[in-house]
Formats: C-alpha cells, sequence, structure tokens
C-alpha cells in the first residue's frame, strides 16, 4: 500500500517499524531490554517480589487484630525480637502504611499496567513495539529505583513511614512524623509516580499512533480499551498527584510551610493542609478506576473468548468505560465529606458519585449478556473472570452507601471503608490480573499454567476473598474504624474479636493460595505442557504469531477486517466457531481500502 | 464429577457468607457482663443493643441515640437490601449461565452482539431500573429540603448535616482533641465563651437528654476524627480552622467517642466517654461545676484556657 496516508494526516504505520534482531547479550537482551516483552516479564517479577512483601504485611495485621498480645507465629521472634514477637504499636502503623502503599503501587500497578501495558498493546493491536521503546525501558528501571528507594525505608532510624498510604498533613509534616522514612516514602512515590508517567504517555502514543491497518477504535479489545484509558487517565492525574507529593518533600526537608496550619505555623504564614487532600484525592480516587479499567477490560475480552460468543454490546462496554473515566476524575470529594466540607459540595460529590452506578450497570448488563446462551468452558481463567464478576458487583454496590454523604459519615474510616475498596480495587483487580497471567501466560512462555493446581488456587483465593471483606463491611457497620491496634479495649467493639480470627484463617488460605499460584506461575514456565501458537482459538491478533513471539513479534503488519471477538458466526463453514482479526473471509469481513 | 464439585462450591460461598452476621453472636460471658452492667445503671457503657431490639441490633451493632440515626439507619438499609437484590441478580444468573451454558460438543454458542431491539430495551431498562431504585432514593433523601424535587417523608430529618440548630434551643460545646485526648469546654452558667465560669473537661463529654448539642471543634495538632459510633455521626477536627456539627441524645447512659482518623501511635487509645444524663441532672452538674470553675479560677494560668470566639459560620 506503500505511502499512503491514512487517518488523522499520519503516516502509515507500516512503513514506521523497521524489524529489529534479536540481541545476543544477556545485558541488552535480560536487563536493559528495550523489547516489550522483556519489560513485561520485568515488571512481573518485580511485582510478584513486592507482592509477598506487601500480602505477608497484611498477615502481621490481621494476627495482631485476631489474637492483640501474642507472637506473631514463625516470623514474630525473627523481626519483633524486642517485644518477644508480639507486633508493637508503631510497628503496626508501618505496616498497614507500607501494606497499602505496597499492594497498590509496587504490586498491583506494576503486573497489572505494566506487565499486561506492556506486553498487550503492541501484540493487541499490531505493532512490532511500543511507540518509545527506549521511554518503556527508563519507565520499568525508574520503577526499580523507587522500589530500592521504598526498600530502603525499612532500614532508616525511626523505621519505614507510619501516617497511612494516604500521607495526610499535619501529620505527615515533620514536626509528628520525624526521621527520614517518610522522606524516603515520598521520594519513591515521586520516582514510581514518574516511571508511570513515563509509561502512560507511551501507552498512549503506541494506540494511537501504531494501531494495525483497518483497525478502528471500535475494532480495539477491550483489554486495549481498558489499559488506554487507564494510560490517559495515568498521563493527566499523576502529575497532581507528584505536586502535591512535592509540597509535602519541600515542608519536611527544607522548612516551607504548603500544608503547615494551626499552633506549629508562624504567624500570617499560614497553610492549609485541605489542600493537599484535594491533591491527593483528585489522583487518589481515580486510582481506583486506574487499576480497576483494565482489569474491567480484560474480563470484558475473556468473558466472551470463553463463551465462545461475541462480547455483548462491546461499543456499548466501550463508551461505558469512557464515561467511567471521565466522571471518576469529578467525584473524589466523597473521600472528605467529614473535612466539614460545605453542603453544596456535598450535594454535587454525592450526586456525581452515584452516577458512576449507569456505567457501571452497563458492564454487568454486557458481561451477563456475553455469558447467555453461550458455549462456556470453566477454564481457571474463566473461573477468575468470574470471580471477578462476583467481587466487583459486592464491591460497586457497597459504593453507594459511602457515596450518599448522609451514610458516608456513619462508615467513614470504619472497616465498611477497608472492605469495600478491598473488594473493588484489590480483589476485583487481582482476580481480573490472575485470570489475565492464567490465559497469557500461554503466548508469554509458550506453555500453559497447570489448570490442575490452578483450580484448587482458584478455590483457595476466592472464598476467603469474598469472606475476608464481606466480613469486614458487616465489623465497619457494627463501627469498628480501621487503623487499630487493639479494638477490643472499647466495649461496642469487644464482641468482633471471634470474628477477626475467622478472618485470620481466611487469610491463611488466601496466602497459600497465593503460594501455590506462584509455584505454579515458575514451574509452569520451564516445565508446563507446552501450546501451540494459538491453543484458545481466538482471534485477536496476538495469537496469530508463535508463542512465544519473535522479537518483532509480527513479519508482516497484520492488516484488520474483522472485530476482536467474532465467535461462532453463523455464516462461518470451515468448521472453527472463531475468526481471527487479520483473516478476510467473503460475506463476514468489513473491507479495507 | 470435578465441573459439578465448582458450582456447589459457589453456592456454598455464598451462603457462608450470608451467614457472616453470626460470627457477631456474643458469647455467654458477654451476656452475663451485660446483665451486671445494667444493674449498675448509669455508670457503665451501654454501646451494645439490649437483646430484644430487634434482629440485626442483637448482633451488636451500636445502639442508636440519635434524633437521626434512625433515617440514616434506614437508608443504609435501604441501599443495603436493593443492592443485594441486584447483586442476587447477578450472582443466580452467573450460577445459571455456569449450570445450563456449558459448552457441548459440536455446538455453537447463539450469535449475538447485543444489537437486536429486544436485548437493547432489555438492557436499558435493568440499567435504569438501579438508576431508579438506588440513585434516585439516595438523592432524594439525601438532599432532603435542601430545595430538591424529590421528597421522601420518610428523610425530612436528614438534613441534618446542614441544618444547624438554633443556639437557643442547643448547648454549645467547644472541642479541642490532641494526642491523644479530648478536651471540651462548656460556657458555663453564663452561657458565654471566653468567661471565667467556663467549664473544662477531659475525655469526658456531659450532655442532658433530648436537648441538641451544637459542637464547634479545632484540633490542638494533627486532624482527629470525632465519632460517636451510637450517633452515626463523624467530623474531623482540623488544625487552624473550626469544624462545626450538632448531635444529641435520646437515652441516658455512657457511650463512647472514638477517634476515627488516624493521628499517630496511639490512636487506638484516643478514647472519651459520652454521658448523657436528664436535663435537671445536667443543670445540676453544670451550675455545680460553673461555680467551681469561677472559684478556682486562676488570673496567673488564663493561656492554658483555651478557646475561641462562638461566632457562629452559618
Amino acid at each position: 500500500m506503500g505511502n499512503k496516508e491514512l487517518k488523522y494526516g499520519l503516516p502509515d504505520p507500516r512503513d514506521d517499524q523497521p524489524i529489529h534482531h534479536e540481541s545476543t547479550s544477556i545485558w541488552s537482551k535480560y536487563i536493559i531490554s528495550y523489547d516489550h516483552k522483556m519489560i513485561a516479564k520485568q515488571f512481573l517479577l518485580f511485582g510478584i517480589f513486592w507482592t509477598f512483601i506487601g500480602i505477608t504485611m497484611s498477615l502481621m495485621i490481621r494476627w495482631s487484630i485476631a489474637f492483640p498480645g501474642e507472637a506473631f507465629p514463625i516470623l514474630g521472634n525473627l523481626l519483633f525480637s524486642d517485644s518477644n514477637g508480639v507486633i508493637p504499636p508503631d510497628t503496626y502503623t508501618i505496616l498497614f502504611t507500607m501494606h497499602g502503599t505496597i499492594m497498590i503501587f509496587f504490586s498491583i500497578t506494576p503486573v497489572l499496567i505494566g506487565c499486561f501495558g506492556n506486553y498487550l498493546i503492541p501484540l493487541m493491536i499490531g505493532a512490532r513495539d511500543m511507540l518509545f521503546p527506549w521511554l518503556n525501558m527508563a519507565s520499568f528501571w525508574l520503577t526499580f529505583v523507587g522500589g530500592l528507594v521504598m526498600f530502603a525505608s525499612f532500614f532508616v532510624p525511626m523505621g519505614a513511614s507510619a501516617v497511612g498510604w494516604t500521607s495526610y498533613p499535619p501529620l505527615a509534616s515533620s514536626p509528628w512524623s520525624p526521621g527520614l522514612g517518610h522522606s524516603l516514602w515520598l521520594v519513591s512515590l515521586y520516582l514510581m509516580g514518574t516511571a508511570s508517567i513515563m509509561g502512560a504517555i507511551n501507552y498512549v502514543a503506541t494506540v494511537i499512533r501504531l494501531r494495525a491497518p483497518g483497525m478502528s477504535l471500535w475494532d480495539m479489545p477491550l483489554s486495549i480499551w481498558g489499559l488506554w484509558l487507564t494510560a490517559i487517565l495515568n498521563a493527566l492525574f499523576l502529575p497532581v498527584l507528584a505536586s502535591g507529593l512535592l509540597l509535602l518533600l519541600l515542608d519536611r526537608t527544607f522548612g516551607t510551610q504548603f500544608y503547615l496550619a494551626g499552633a506549629i505555623a508562624e504567624e500570617g504564614t499560614m497553610g492549609d493542609f485541605i489542600l493537599y487532600q484535594h491533591l491527593f484525592w483528585i489522583f487518589g480516587h481515580l486510582e481506583v478506576y486506574i487499576v480497576i479499567l483494565p482489569a474491567w477490560g480484560i474480563v470484558s475480552d475473556l468473558l466472551s473468548f470463553f463463551s465462545r460468543k461475541p462480547a455483548f454490546n462491546a461499543k456499548g462496554t466501550a463508551i461505558a468505560l469512557t464515561a467511567i473515566s471521565i466522571l471518576s476524575t469529578v467525584v473524589y470529594g466523597h473521600h472528605m465529606f467529614t473535612t466539614n466540607m460545605a453542603p453544596l459540595l456535598t450535594s454535587a460529590f454525592t450526586t456525581l458519585t452515584l452516577m458512576i452506578s449507569i456505567p457501571s450497570g452497563v458492564f454487568f448488563i454486557n458481561w451477563l449478556g456475553t455469558m447467555w446462551r453461550g458455549q462456556i468452558h470453566l477454564t481457571t481463567s474463566m473461573w477468575f473472570c468470574i470471580g471477578m464478576v462476583f467481587t466487583f458487583g459486592l464491591g460497586g454496590l457497597t459504593g453507594l452507601h459511602l457515596a450518599a454523604v448522609s451514610t458516608n459519615l456513619m462508615l467513614h474510616n470504619t472497616y465498611f471503608v477497608v472492605g469495600h475498596f478491598h473488594l473493588t480495587m484489590a480483589s476485583a483487580s487481582l482476580l481480573g490480573t490472575i485470570a489475565a497471567l492464567y490465559f497469557w501466560f500461554p503466548k508469554m512462555f509458550g506453555r500453559f499454567m497447570s489448570e490442575r493446581i490452578g483450580k484448587v488456587h482458584f478455590w483457595l483465593t476466592f472464598p476467603p476473598l469474598v469472606y475476608i471483606f464481606c466480613a469486614q463491611l458487616f465489623q465497619g457497620y457494627a463501627g469498628m474504624p480501621r487503623r487499630y491496634y487493639h479494638p477490643y479495649e472499647y466495649e461496642f467493639m469487644k464482641h468482633l474479636q471471634g470474628l477477626n480470627q475467622y478472618i485470620w484463617i481466611a487469610a491463611i488460605m488466601a496466602f497459600l493460595g497465593l503460594c501455590l499460584f506462584t509455584y505454579n506461575i515458575f514451574y509452569s514456565m520451564y516445565f508446563g505442557k507446552k501450546s501451540g501458537a494459538n491453543p484458545w482459538n481466538v482471534g485477536t491478533l496476538e495469537w496469530q504469531i508463535s508463542s512465544p513471539p519473535p522479537v518483532h513479534n509480527f513479519d508482516v503488519i497484520p492488516t484488520v477486517y474483522n472485530g476482536p471477538h467474532e465467535f461462532s458466526h453463523p455464516k462461518q463453514t470451515d468448521g472453527r466457531d472463531w475468526i481471527a482479526q487479520d483473516e478476510y473471509i467473503e460475506g463476514i469481513s468489513q473491507k479495507v481500502d | 464429577m470435578v465441573k459439578i464439585i465448582h458450582y456447589k462450591l459457589l453456592t456454598l460461598l455464598f451462603l457462608i457468607c450470608a451467614t457472616i452476621p453470626l460470627g457477631f453472636s456474643q458469647t455467654e460471658e458477654q451476656v452475663h457482663n451485660k446483665a451486671q452492667d445494667a444493674k449498675k445503671a448509669i455508670v457503665h457503657s451501654q454501646g451494645y443493643a439490649p437483646k430484644d431490639k430487634g434482629f440485626f441490633e442483637l448482633y451488636g451493632t451500636p445502639k442508636l441515640i440519635s434524633s437521626f440515626a434512625d433515617t440514616i439507619e434506614w437508608l443504609f438499609w435501604w441501599t443495603s437490601i436493593v443492592a443485594g437484590i441486584f447483586f442476587a441478580i447477578v450472582f443466580f444468573a452467573l450460577l445459571y449461565f455456569i449450570i445450563f451454558n456449558r459448552a457441548k460438543p459440536g455446538q455453537k454458542a447463539f450469535y449475538t452482539k447485543g444489537k437486536s431491539k429486544g436485548e437493547k430495551i432489555t438492557a436499558k431498562l435493568l440499567d435504569l431500573s438501579i438508576f431508579l431504585a438506588l440513585d434516585l432514593v439516595i438523592l432524594g433523601a439525601s438532599f432532603y429540603g435542601t430545595g430538591s424535587p424529590i421528597k421522601i417523608d420518610k428523610f425530612k430529618d436528614i438534613g441534618f448535616l446542614w441544618n444547624m440548630p438554633k443556639i437557643e434551643e442547643s448547648i454549645q460545646v467547644q472541642v479541642m482533641p490532641q494526642q491523644w485526648a479530648w478536651n471540651f469546654k462548656y460556657p458555663g452558667k453564663d452561657n458565654k465563651f471566653g468567661t471565667k465560669d467556663d467549664i473544662f473537661t477531659i475525655n469526658q463529654l456531659v450532655i442532658p437528654k433530648d436537648k441538641k448539642v451544637l459542637i464547634q471543634m479545632k484540633s490542638r495538632d494533627v486532624i482527629h476524627g470525632f465519632w460517636i459510633p451510637n450517633a452515626r455521626i463523624q467530623m474531623d477536627a482540623l488544625a487552624g480552622q473550626v469544624s462545626q456539627f450538632w448531635f444529641d441524645s435520646n437515652t441516658t447512659g455512657n457511650f463512647e467517642i472514638v477517634c476515627a482518623h488516624l493521628c499517630g501511635t496511639s490512636h487506638y487509645k484516643m478514647k472519651a466517654f459520652l454521658r448523657v444524663i436528664e436535663q435537671e441532672d445536667w443543670t445540676a452538674w453544670m451550675n455545680e461545676n460553673s461555680e467551681w470553675a469561677l472559684e478556682t479560677y486562676d488570673e496567673e494560668t488564663a493561656s492554658t484556657y483555651w478557646g475561641w470566639d462562638w461566632g457562629v459560620k452559618n
């Protein structure tokens, strides 16, 4: 087709992507790699490492709530020898702070956005690599440095950050949390934020610029829609977080007073710490959507793939994803209802937050519509998708209680909030990520993950997660505040201890599931059953090339004639029930000029 | 065989989660203790609901004391039940598809992209029903009395957040939390703040029954969250600016005040008591303490008598 000008006046992506040959040195192949597939695997390993640290912390938190004053089993005497293995209150504060930070920024974000964003975007849109491979490499290594800084913060005098992952000043200002720990926390997140912005710019530009000829936005798989919208939100709003963190860092290290108010501030130079809450939640609330949007997209795709049926109203799902991305930028105020917010603002934020339920409803209708009258293959991946729909249903619906200002005031800062956001941004996005890994693992490594271990993993993970976080919803309703070291000193919470002990058992089950999952990943990487190029019989572009793909992905840049979810087409006569996006079938496919 | 086990497990899980409230049931010892407490009348906490107070209170959610708590509770359960119905639809649809839509060899799935008229109408009706049953009711409830066109009589008290009581029909208290204690200040007999008969207490808030309590708060150091679980109201105390809210109690007794906002290592120890007594007892308490405050007032240490001008904001 030559140098024909395509849409947007941009040159044809086919002319713009030369074939790179595989590098032979270990250094440039495995470490400073420009290949998006290798960078994705680096992100995956990075994420798994931090997930273990974050989850171990959550076990410590659960233990000290379930059995206050008792030594933490096995690790306790090693880590907390000064207190005979009992987790002391100041360490407990560090634990929940770092658990939140690590799980959000060092576990879910690298795996879901770093790994799958990198791996899927070029492959699913038919590109040979990201648009800016160097930026991609730099993004991972900046993330890595951020991780090192965070890791180092555990070993400074007075310990790591202990102000909650939200890091509200004035508590996070130097008078109330002295020491290097929280400053390092800020530096680390600043680096992470910069790395994410670099990745995000890359994703946005790649999707716009390098889509294969014939692939309109509506022909993109919904996974790409989710990852793309996430990248847009990241690129637009991470700078807001970064500015908020930077001001706090200046307060802590250079003695400025952006966030200092009250008696501590000098007369006439008073700052405003509510400003931090605005800056933080403009991004902080988006973060919820940032980690769930890719999971929504991936699950929308996988449900269609395993039901052997076109995604029900895929365009509607894409529009709902977009609508929710836009809405999510203007609802953050519901995190601040208790800051004596003006009635006009509380009403506005309540209304806007409730509006989120409309596009969310569209997802559920479309997911169920996809499964309706399908031919459902219950693979491990499909089970995790179903689990995601289940937990997101619970989590999404409990968001309504927190959206309305009147019920928010009784639930704010309780375990109801904890249960709610763990069901959505933790469980739902985690289950979505796991589903994605079971599904794309054959593409990444050319081998299946063990389905038998996978099923056990599912039943060790999903029921405990639901149990833990539903129980926390009830605890929150019963009035248990979050971040409490010893809630049973209060009369009205005494009876909740039994429930917390059940939660501990469930948490141990989920941890065993995670261990099994990790074993499954590393075992299958080398000894798993070999998969062919297209083991799931799916039509998207990444499955039309060998597994694992060559460095340049596509020998010939494909031309797209079909949507990503063409299954069980009645006019198809060759015995298959799927159509590849890049194959032309007379009478079914659309013509591309 | 394995295939059947899967959806049985899923159903089992649903049932297990439905029984989570049972985890709240109290032990023999707790019930016994409570009987003991009741005998000692006012001294002990009434944080729990008594056994004869209905199904959900049985499981130990804090007893409701404020005049607006019932309305909030109603809204909470409306949201929960309607959301529960929608969730049940999702759950049973999933279960149905898993059982009856399993892949059979040689069969093709029904080819649809959700574009037929019937499918479009069903999808839109379902989405609209979420909007009508949840969003609209919650909105109507939340904004009653603020010029909202949706008015449900049930919610006429829920504008509590911005409908502050008048000074004359309420008592006023200033609160100044610090790491890790609650300071309270009453205007005393002359009903004016900043005079010599102001009463100061620590970790004890004494209020009369059935009287609105107007509270102004300002933190001494970091943000603290003033929360009375029994009254279903929570508000942050900020440094450098005053936050204002009100609550009341229709029950006498002792209740716990909790710090809801992380404020440092001993956050969990920041406990205060709310003591609700009869109106005449309270007047007596106030007069006695006010006179005592007047007697013990020391000009030299005036700077330790913290506080600010009332200057009602709204």
